[in-house]
């Protein structure tokens, strides 16, 4: 019979001096009582093993509660910074586009002015009553409401395709951009003195209507036609919006 | 050393070690960070500190130790921390050497050998088998060193007598599961 007085208190480590003996005594001597011991000595080492584990994930646990805290007061440190960073990602935003278009407006009446009517000296006459005379009389004095309804008469009477080009221009010049370009597009579709120079108008026409790219392509255009027009300012500008 | 914290740690005091843990906690951090222990190595540094220092209550040697609870657990820490820089310098050019003789806490050196031999390693998955109840007489037992008188006061059974037959139930069950095993 083993002694497990004896062996509790080897393990509670509350063996007097002459139980310590007699323990040590019966560990060499009996067989059956060391194959205990070291039996349960091994269960002391797993149950420790255990237990250990145990213990250090409780300490996690704790831990985690410290990390939680600090990312909540992260976050309730975050909000007004983030507000902050919104706000101003928005203004900065908004600032460039304000720029932006500052920047294409101001190009565009930097470099746009209506042309000058180079194809029909104009007849004052109180007789002459025809479209085309009133138109450029019209366009002369920037009374472009009243010149393109003018060109538009005269164009259909003539078919004189440099009408749409000044045409064009009073559409331009009274802020219709999107009529402008198509008056000009249609106008490229034929072939008259000032063809080319339709490029130039086009590529501002865009301008306003912040497609740099198709503006780009105008100015291009304009420069490769071999058209002294503008081609100067066709060049300059092009480098600004590059 | 203050008896209460030791107590708290033999007796696994849940609540006194929570707050010892939160109590030293920050001061320890930034003195590991004194050391340049990397920050993710903080807290394991830390819990394995308060591990050591439990395993010492256990043991009884705290009760030999005459410096304070923080001083030897600060002590232990930095044993632990010159340990992990020359884990550190192993995997690169680290000079650990630079920080040996700072005066602040008496380095306590300790032994830490978690490895289970072959045949724990095998006892080990027996020992999980077993009911949580079991698991607790057995580690109360063998591991914190609770007499059965203890054990019965600590977890309401009632009496000694009822811890002696249950943990001897507990035990052959444990034998028979590591005779059964197909491991063996």
């Amino acid at each position: 019979m083993i002694n497990e007085k004896l062996i509790e208190k080897y393990f509670s480590k509350r063996l007097s001096e002459d139980e310590l003996k007699e323990f040590e005594h019966l560990y060499t001597t009996d067989a059956i009582f060391k194959e205990e011991v070291d039996f349960l000595t091994n269960v002391q080492s797993v149950s420790a093993h255990e237990d250990d584990a145990e213990f250090k994930s409780e300490l996690a646990s704790y831990e985690s509660e410290y990390s939680e805290k600090k990312t909540t007061s992260i976050q309730k440190w975050l909000k007004p910074f983030a507000a902050l960073a919104a706000i101003l990602l928005i203004a900065l935003t908004l600032n460039f586009f304000l720029n932006r278009e500052i920047n294409e407006e101001q190009l565009f009446s930097n470099y746009f002015e209506p042309s000058k009517n180079v194809s029909a000296p104009i007849v004052r006459s109180e007789t002459d009553e025809n479209s085309l005379n009133n138109a450029f009389i019209a366009y002369g004095e920037t009374n472009y409401e009243q010149a393109i309804l003018q060109f538009e008469k005269a164009f259909s009477e003539t078919k004189n395709s440099e009408l749409l080009f000044y045409e064009g221009n009073a559409l331009l010049a009274s802020g219709k951009t999107e009529q402008a370009i198509k008056k000009f597009e249609e106008h490229l579709m034929y072939s008259d003195i000032l063809t080319n120079r339709s490029h130039w108008y086009l590529a501002l026409a865009h301008l306003k209507k912040k497609d740099t790219e198709s503006a780009k392509k105008e100015l291009n255009a304009l420069i490769n036609s071999g058209e002294k027009f503008k081609k100067e300012e066709a060049n300059s500008l092009l480098k600004q919006l590059d | 050393m203050e008896q209460q914290y030791v107590d708290a740690l033999k007796n696994n005091d849940g609540k006194l070690i929570k707050e010892l843990y939160g109590t030293y906690r920050n001061e320890f951090f930034a003195f590991s960070k004194k050391y340049h222990v990397a920050q993710d190595d903080l807290s394991d540094i830390y819990q394995e500190a308060f591990l050591a220092i439990r395993k010492h209550a256990i043991s009884g040697k705290l009760y030999e130790i005459n410096s304070s609870f923080k001083t030897y657990l600060f002590g232990i820490g930095k044993h632990l921390i010159y340990k992990r820089l020359k884990d550190y310098a192993s995997k690169q050019q680290y000079d650990a050497v630079l920080h040996k003789g700072e005066e602040d806490y008496e380095e306590v050196i300790i032994d830490q050998k978690n490895n289970l031999t072959e045949e724990q390693s095998l006892l080990r998955i027996c020992f999980k088998q077993l009911g949580k109840s079991c698991q607790q007489v057995l580690t109360l037992s063998f591991y914190r060193g609770l007499t059965n008188e203890e054990i019965a006061t600590l977890e309401g059974y009632e009496s000694e007598a009822v811890v002696r037959s249950q943990k001897s139930r507990c035990l052959k069950t444990l034998k028979d599961l590591i005779k059964k095993s197909p491991l063996k």
